[in-house]
């Protein structure tokens, strides 16, 4: 695995520099490493990318969902989210007129 | 979602000689992916319950005005609007409109600090997953300015205003080479958001507790002063992220997915030599 190997690659640099620390090492610890290509199945390549789309589509439905859910009734009202005369969960008031703006 | 390992593991099953593999690069570690789409919702509910407390107390006063009273320049933007933009002439409360529309409301300071500071605590949260998954990753190092970052930056800038006009006259319009992940301009923005975040939260702190934290204030030049550096970072994030999405969309699908999936099918040789306009 490359994480691994960047990793484990490091580690042996660290141990070194405890004892001499040279620039061109400091460096190369600095330096941006290059972006590694791959070849990659098609199949399996797709099927991820599908399933990483769909946690994506649920994670932002679960932000919508925790967002409404934080956000102020009158708040929910002026965005016409919500109307003016749905009362719940207090289902004795309702009178209320519909406070657009 | 797709982590590292996973592609290791596709790449470790090697494929027959005769099918075609799909040719990716690695750009986003997981954490970072995870970091940065949580900054959508926390930073949207930072600004609009920020824009409520703004409301309670504005940084910026002038002279009450004469006939409504009013001393919050945001407040003369709304009226402002609502005088000249076609059907806004009628609005109930011109001076609420900024708030109405890009705040939680008027009026609601409790609730805004409550929402406030659950967002806070999440972007601290968010900026140590951020922290561990460039560190992972090793993606912190792309992050790193350069020497020539602001003359490459300047080329950068040239050739993204020149990209409307070229499209237009269907001229060529190359773009800069660069031979590291992100281009200097990305690379300037993307170095600055972290470090308005640190400030957005010392700031943030100095403000909340005053008095125990009278040090961190006194760095930042006072209360006042504090509140003013706070507003003026919650700009920094706008202003980075109207030109970030609109950069990502018209750079199409291929950036947009790298940040959901971790992956690209562009490598850095094309990255280089391809005009991306």
């Amino acid at each position: 695995m490359n994480l691994e190997d960047k990793t484990s690659a490091l580690e042996p640099d660290k141990t070194s520099s405890t004892e001499s620390v040279s620039p061109p090492k400091l460096a190369s610890f600095f330096q941006e490493q290059p972006l590694q290509a791959m070849e990659v199945a098609p199949q399996p390549m797709r099927r991820w990318t599908r399933r990483d789309l769909l946690f994506f589509g649920m994670g932002a439905i679960a932000a919508v969902a925790a967002g409404g859910s934080l956000l102020p009734q009158t708040t929910l009202k002026r965005l016409g989210i919500i109307h003016g005369n749905q009362n719940w969960p207090k289902k004795e008031v309702s009178e209320s007129s519909p406070a657009h703006r | 979602m797709t982590c590292y390992t996973h592609l290791g593991e596709v790449i470790a099953t090697r494929m027959p000689e005769k099918q075609s593999g799909v040719r990716v690069v690695r750009r986003h570690y997981l954490l970072v992916r995870c970091s940065h789409w949580l900054n959508v919702p926390i930073l949207l509910g930072l600004i609009l319950s920020g824009l409520s407390i703004y409301w309670a107390s504005p940084v910026y006063k002038h002279k009450p005005d004469p006939l409504t009273g009013n001393i919050d320049p945001l407040a003369d933007v709304g009226i402002w609007i609502c005088a000249h933009v076609p059907g806004l002439h009628h609005y109930s409360s011109p001076p609420d409109w900024i708030y109405n529309d890009i705040s939680l409301g008027p009026g609601m300071l409790a609730v805004a600090l409550r929402l406030h500071w659950l967002c806070a605590y999440l972007f601290m949260l968010n900026g140590l997953v951020f922290v561990i998954g460039s560190a992972m990753g090793g993606g912190w190092r792309s992050l790193l300015p350069h020497r020539t970052d602001l003359r490459d930056a300047l080329k950068m800038f040239r050739y993204y205003l020149g990209v409307p006009l070229a499209k237009l006259t269907r001229r060529s319009w190359l773009h800069p080479r660069f031979n590291t992940k992100y281009n200097a301009l990305q690379r300037v923005a993307y170095f600055s958001v972290p470090v308005a975040g640190l400030l957005s939260v010392l700031t943030g702190w100095a403000i909340h507790k005053p008095m125990q934290l009278y040090w961190l204030a006194a760095i930042l030049g006072g209360y006042d002063k504090a509140r003013i550096w706070h507003f003026w970072l919650m700009w920094v994030f706008v202003l980075f992220v109207v030109p970030h999405v609109i950069l990502v969309l018209a750079d199409g699908w291929d950036t947009l997915r790298s940040m959901i999936v971790g992956w690209s099918t562009r490598s850095r040789d094309r990255r280089t030599f391809h005009n991306e306009s």
